[in-house]
């Protein structure tokens, strides 16, 4: 994608990418935000919202606070399409990494955190919320189960915790009761590992 | 332009040992600072991060329905609040209309064809391309309206490995609602395609396409008590190719 293509121009709210708006790439998609279509945006909500409320919700375990983090993505998406860069990765990876960002950042302010914990039964118990679920992605959804699978349990245990409970490395490495610099080794050679079972799987599906 | 100052730089081995905990956002906001200051210097542990960015792509990716109403929560803020439909321009209208319905609870293949003009195929189209995969955001809204429809029965569309994929939630007036299926994109060359079983026999409800989404169909008035999705080539089969990648069943 060229640089220029995704400069703002409000002259351009034309309807140009309005008939097959489900037909078209991410990238083009974006490229059509930048130029102010809102449909672009609301397709772009339609292929990743869920995705991207979910990964906030699980980070979060609260409701509220996941919508909050999605709406923000996506105006973030609408004020500032320019950040992402078709160059190094898929749309999907820039909103989810940006998202889960966010969603750390906002469960180590100290509110969310007691908010948090007393979701904390629920979140539990409610991990059969069906409807959330069965939307996922099952291909990826099974190869990160089958490439955790295969990583050292130390190692899966510092990313999970690092990963979905939105600990630092040094909150892991307390909870764990570990050294603070092998917990930062595991996580980095879990990723690497998982990198290397991940490439394979997506050799063997292209 | 990128001379490094000693001072303040993070030591490069410092930086590289806390690049699995920085992409997975487990360090703290000094800590993200500075090896973001040594990405922009280091081509190696830049590398690293853009090797292992897809990855972590793939772990943060569930899948997912957005709660119903987000959407009109984003548009309204873009549109900076107050009255949006005053100030909504006309061809952004159109996305809120079938959410209304959705929400009201009318029919749903009625706001279907009313709304996206879009034919609700039945086993007479054998492997006609099903043209009603979802072109907003609302429509999801509306299959979210399909699970809230008295009568509807939902099954569980599931792997073979038993692990739940998707649904399909068949109401009584005969259109059938795959909610949920969001499976891996098949090359150009190949389709999903969705069967009901109907006497033991497979047949075509019609075509998914390679990036499936959600979609409306008709049984035609027959009872299905069973349906199955296999991968197929472009252009569909009027029997399975292969072993199902996806079934449900009344349970």
């Amino acid at each position: 994608m060229q640089a220029e293509s995704i400069q703002r121009n409000p002259q351009h709210r034309s309807k140009d990418t309005e008939p097959q708006l489900h037909e078209i790439s991410d990238a083009a998609l974006v490229v059509a935000v930048a130029r102010y279509n809102q449909d672009a945006l609301a397709e772009i909500f339609r292929r990743h919202g869920g995705a991207v409320h979910t990964l906030a919700k699980r980070v979060t375990r609260d409701q509220a606070l996941a919508e909050e983090v999605t709406q923000e993505l996506f105006v973030r998406l609408w004020n500032e399409p320019e950040r992402y860069d078709a160059g190094r990765g898929t749309l999907r990876t820039y909103l989810l990494m940006q998202t889960h960002r966010r969603s750390v950042d906002v469960i180590r302010s100290e509110e969310a955190r007691k908010r948090r914990e007393q979701n904390d039964s629920a979140a539990v118990t409610s991990t059969s919320y069906d409807i959330d679920h069965e939307f996922g992605d099952l291909a990826d959804r099974e190869a990160v189960r089958e490439a955790l699978q295969t990583l050292p349990r130390d190692e899966r245990k510092a990313i999970e915790l690092a990963f979905f409970d939105g600990l630092t490395y040094r909150e892991v490495a307390q909870r764990l009761e570990q050294p603070e610099g092998t917990v930062k080794t595991r996580i980095r050679s879990g990723l690497k590992r998982m990198n290397v079972t991940l490439s394979q799987w997506r050799a063997v599906e292209a | 332009m990128e001379r490094p100052n000693p001072t303040e730089q993070m030591q490069h081995r410092e930086a590289e040992e806390l690049l699995g905990a920085y992409i997975i956002d487990a360090v703290d906001p000094e800590e993200r600072a500075a090896i973001e200051a040594h990405l922009g210097l280091c081509v190696t542990c830049r590398g690293e991060v853009d090797a292992l960015r897809s990855t972590v792509g793939i772990i943060a990716n569930e899948g997912g329905p957005a709660p119903a109403g987000l959407w009109e929560r984003i548009e309204e803020e873009i549109n900076e609040g107050g009255d949006t439909v005053t100030y909504r321009p006309p061809q952004r209208s159109r996305l809120r209309i079938p959410t209304i319905i959705a929400s009201t609870a009318l029919a749903v293949a009625a706001a279907l064809t009313l709304i996206f003009g879009i034919e609700i195929h039945s086993l007479h189209s054998q492997v006609t391309e099903l043209s009603t995969q979802v072109t907003t955001s609302a429509t999801r809204a509306i299959a979210t309206a399909a699970l809230l429809q008295p009568g509807a029965k939902r099954f569980a569309l599931d792997s073979p490995q038993g692990h739940a994929v998707g649904s399909v939630v068949a109401l009584p007036s005969g259109e059938v609602v795959l909610t949920s299926f969001l499976m891996h994109p098949l090359k150009a060359s190949s389709t999903y395609q969705v069967w009901a079983i109907v006497d033991e026999k497979p047949i075509s409800l019609g075509l998914l396409g390679n990036r499936p989404s959600i979609s409306v169909f008709h049984t035609g008035g027959r009872q299905a008590f069973e349906f199955a999705i296999t991968i197929e080539p472009a252009h569909g089969v009027a029997q399975p190719t292969g072993a199902p990648v996806a079934t449900a069943a009344i349970i």
